[in-house]
């Protein structure tokens, strides 16, 4: 092998041969003046792009133009002390809001029983279709109904509950878009819980005043929103305490999803992801202060709707543990779906006062709670269970009508369902 | 000369061009080496360079050295002629490949080279050297040319190939390993120098 100079050393070479034959920098310069004095080459011609691109832009513009010209107008707002009104009093692209109005009647229309500060809103040419329908709450607590009139489509938002009644050829069919949401239903003997996407049938000639009854008692059931992630370390539960907690989150499909999570960590230290976009998630958590992996007496329980907002869940979730219930024991062990039935019944007979005698089942318990009228009402498949607070006895105070389950009696499958949230210090 | 120019003096860009057209043209070729001239030919590239550089010099804000300047802009032309379409090769392309004339090297080395002309073995080692940067990938031969041949510092080089400093170095070292490999391969040991 034979040595060489270092590569520096051998570019210098280079550069010391090319200094030898320079190019001719007159004639290159001539050149160079010879070309800058060439008339510049055209551009291509640019008009067609140039049409392509307007036509793209019109396109646009006008599809822009119809999105905007189809969204609901700003309604003019009229505050009205009366709740009811005759239907030529009523002007299209004007909300009504009706302050502590227990019911709002439009006489020979449908009528609906709304929560106070509602607002109305409606069009006496009939003329709101579906589309329009969707207008926008000034708050979420406020229930905005839409009218139109004649058996015209009824679409009803609030609260995170949407549904509509459009009138098909044999029947009128009302569809619940977003949900829980809770309604009477004549002749069912209660209220009865539709999900979202739950579908209700009512007979073609059902009048104006059974669309009243039929959707009498509109009680759209709060459901937070969650709608961007949410993930944090959720802190609770107390030093030295294993902790536990169920996450249950509501898939797009409406279905209630449960997911066990348990940890012992002896700071009470959770961290929990929330998958992204995910409705109504909320967490179900508690302390597990004997250890023994159960959810049993003398545990505390919490309940923690996560808000789109709540960036460090573990503040919210503190001082929901201030409202915790003794349970009856729980073992959180085997099938789940079975626990979570049994979960539900125990919770449900602990927050009665009632106790299940040993060897009851889930079923038994299910029955008995309907029969004594602990669960609200019942629907093919769908229980509601938990009731109001004053059914759940002063032990659950601060819970209102904590639990709702799906049940098929011919699976057994159950789903926990939460169709209201506990009032938050 | 560049204040001349960009206060209205038009031919003050002479001096500017007959300054650096020599250095340019060379980088260029050194750049191109063993690419086709189809597409633009050596002298074509320096042109278009210059032509570019005098549109924009108006504009020169003396944020970096002219030569920085420069270079960016040739590699900037180098570059985009690469990604154009290449041209469609009508005859075979000289075959050359990167042992090249290693093989007659080596034999010139084996025959006792030590007696012949100094000048000759110049001669073959920067021919030896310039096939060796043939086999360089783009990156590392702009790197290696901008330090060794024009001479640019390394932050001149990050600036003229909008790199960082550090990736600079790195692909100046990885150039010397396989410039190194290459002379190594036909017989030649290069010495240590400088990064």
């Amino acid at each position: 092998m034979k040595k060489s100079p270092a590569l520096s050393t051998l570019a210098q070479w280079t550069l010391d041969q090319e200094r030898r034959s320079p190019p001719n920098v007159e004639v290159l310069w001539r050149d160079f003046e010879a070309r800058l004095a060439a008339p510049t080459p055209k551009p291509p011609r640019l008009w067609p792009q140039l049409a392509f691109g307007l036509g793209m832009l019109s396109t646009m513009a006008a599809l822009i133009a119809v999105v905007f010209l189809a969204r609901p107008r700003a309604f003019e707002a009229q505050t009205m002390a009366r709740s009811v009104l005759a239907a030529d009093e009523l002007k299209a692209g004007v909300a009504y809001r009706f302050e502590n109005a227990a019911e709002l009647r439009i006489p020979g229309h449908a009528a609906l029983s709304i929560d106070r500060e509602s607002i109305l809103s409606a069009s006496k040419e009939n003329q709101v279709s579906l589309g329009k329908g969707r207008v926008s709450c000034a708050k979420a607590s406020h229930v905005c109904v839409v009218v139109p009139l004649k058996n015209g489509p009824v679409r009803v938002q609030g609260m995170g509950a949407v549904f509509a009644v459009e009138r098909q050829p044999t029947f009128l069919e009302v569809t619940v878009d977003l949900g829980p949401v809770s309604l009477t239903v004549p002749g069912e003997g209660g209220r009865r819980v539709l999900g979202p996407g739950s579908h209700l049938r009512l007979p073609l000639e059902t009048s104006a005043d059974g669309l009243e009854s039929a959707l009498g008692e509109i009680v759209p059931t709060e459901t937070p929103a969650l709608t961007e992630q949410t993930s944090g370390r959720l802190l609770f539960g107390r030093e030295g305490t294993p902790a536990s907690l169920v996450l249950a989150s509501r898939a797009r499909s409406g279905a209630w999803r449960v997911a066990l999570h348990s940890r012992s960590d002896a700071r009470g230290a959770y961290t929990l992801a929330v998958p992204r976009r995910t409705e109504g998630t909320f967490l179900y958590a508690w302390v597990d202060h004997d250890g023994d992996g159960r959810l049993g007496i003398g545990d505390e329980l919490g309940i923690l709707p996560l808000e789109p907002t709540a960036r460090q869940p573990e503040a919210a979730l503190l001082p929901v543990l201030g409202q915790t219930r003794e349970l009856a024991a729980l073992t959180p062990k085997g099938d789940r779906q079975a626990w979570i039935k049994e979960l539900l019944v125990k919770y449900l007979l602990s927050g009665s006062g009632w106790n299940a005698l040993p060897g009851t089942t889930a079923d038994d318990a299910l029955r008995a709670a309907f029969e004594n009228g602990l669960a609200r009402s019942r629907a093919p498949g769908f229980y509601l269970v938990g009731g109001s607070d004053e059914r759940l006895g002063p032990r659950a105070a601060g819970v209102q009508r904590l639990v709702a389950a799906t049940w098929s009696p011919q699976s057994g499958d159950a789903e926990l369902f939460i169709a209201e949230f506990p009032e938050f210090p | 000369m560049i204040r001349a120019f960009q206060a209205g003096d038009p031919s003050a860009f002479k001096e500017i061009y007959g300054a650096h057209i020599g250095p340019l043209h060379h980088f260029v070729r050194r750049l191109r080496a063993g690419e086709s001239e189809r597409m633009e030919s050596i002298e074509d590239s320096c042109q278009s360079i210059m032509m570019a550089v005098y549109r924009q010099l108006g504009r020169f804000a003396f944020r970096s050295s002219f030569t920085t300047y420069l270079y960016s802009a040739a590699l900037n032309h180098v570059r985009s002629l690469r990604r154009r379409k290449p041209v469609l090769e009508l005859d075979a392309p000289a075959s050359r490949g990167p042992e090249g004339d290693g093989d007659s090297f080596k034999s010139l080395l084996a025959s006792g080279r030590e007696g012949q002309d100094e000048t000759l073995w110049r001669r073959e080692l920067v021919g030896l050297l310039g096939r060796a940067m043939e086999t360089l990938p783009e990156r590392e031969k702009e790197v290696f040319l901008l330090r060794e041949f024009e001479g640019l510092t390394f932050e001149a080089i990050a600036e003229a190939t909008d790199q960082t400093l550090r990736n600079v170095q790195l692909i100046k070292e990885k150039a010397n390993l396989r410039l190194r490999r290459f002379l190594e391969a036909h017989g030649v040991q290069a010495g240590e120098g400088s990064p």
